[in-house]
């Protein structure tokens, strides 16, 4: 049975990190011996010499991980300055190309202007409409209602309103709005 | 009682990593070693410094290394100056020799302290 796609190339980066590591485990044990047959050399015992060469080199497992994060750190600061040092070159690389295809470059650019200013714009105007809520506490509790004569949408007159408001006993609080504008005169500060 | 430790100043550890390599292919345990018996005791490097800055120097080309067998038949690695490692050793002995002037110079004065 095939297997999916890139899982070989997931098995060989895992596979590959895990050698490295064992390869610095090997690396720091085998330092590790060295500094435990000195120690038995100078006449300790087996145990102390274990020991000592324990206490003298510190954490295996804290050195190995410090050194594998110093080398992935060099290994980032090291394609970083190479992007950094690439990056003009680049820069300039593209720039001849475009000025070279100008027509493949006009298409390209109004392609994205168009594209970009459409989507711009229309979701300008959706944000407006919808996205902004309405400007009241809890407007998921807001309500709309109107008057019908004959099932034709009509005015409410301001007596009804304040009927329906004095005898309401499922809202809240009442508010009227008026969906056109009146001229308004107002006097005094 | 043994003599008090000369510290590792901050920098200067590629510098006496690079040096101990000078004189040929060395194991981490080696280099420790042979810092050791150099300085007559006065230095130690601390295994949780040496190996990250072996690795980092390895990266950036300044010692190579390869698996090879210690005189006792262990397998263990060693570690070489390339020729950009060098060029860094000089280039850093040469500014460590100015610095120690410049500071004996600045301190000469006042031999009292």
């Amino acid at each position: 049975m095939p297997l999916a796609p890139g899982f070989n190339a997931w098995t060989r980066l895992w596979s590959s990190l895990t050698r490295r590591r064992m390869e610095v485990e090997e690396e720091l044990s085998a330092h590790l011996e060295m500094l435990e047959s000195e120690f038995l050399r100078e006449g300790l015992s087996p145990e102390m010499a274990r020991l000592q060469a324990l206490q003298k080199f510190g954490n295996p497992n804290r050195i190995r991980e410090a050194a594998i994060r110093a080398r992935s750190a060099q290994r980032r600061r090291k394609k970083r300055d190479a992007f950094m040092d690439n990056l003009p070159q680049d820069l300039r690389y593209a720039l001849r190309g475009l000025l070279k295809a100008r027509g493949f470059t006009a298409v390209v650019l109004l392609t994205l202007t168009l594209g970009i200013g459409a989507t711009v714009a229309m979701y300008s105007v959706l944000h407006a409409a919808l996205g902004e809520a309405l400007p009241f506490p809890e407007p998921e509790r807001l309500v709309a209602a109107n008057t019908t004569i004959r099932d034709n949408t009509n005015l409410t007159s301001f007596p009804d309103f304040m009927d329906i408001r004095d005898g309401n006993e499922s809202f809240e609080s009442f508010g009227a709005i008026l969906g056109f504008t009146l001229p308004v005169t107002v006097t005094g500060t | 009682m043994p003599a008090p430790k000369a510290e590792i100043l901050k920098g200067t550890l590629d510098m006496l990593i690079l040096s101990a390599l000078a004189e040929g292919a060395r194991h981490g345990y080696g280099v420790a070693q042979w810092l050791e018996e150099t300085s007559q005791n006065l230095l130690e490097i601390e295994q949780g410094s040496l190996y990250p800055a072996l690795y980092r120097m390895e990266e950036k080309g300044w010692i190579s290394a390869r698996w090879g067998t210690t005189e006792l038949g262990r397998k263990a690695k060693f570690y070489e100056l390339t020729a950009g490692g060098l060029e860094r050793l000089e280039d850093e002995t040469a500014g460590w020799r100015r610095l120690v002037k410049a500071v004996g110079l600045v301190l000469k004065p006042q031999p009292g302290i």
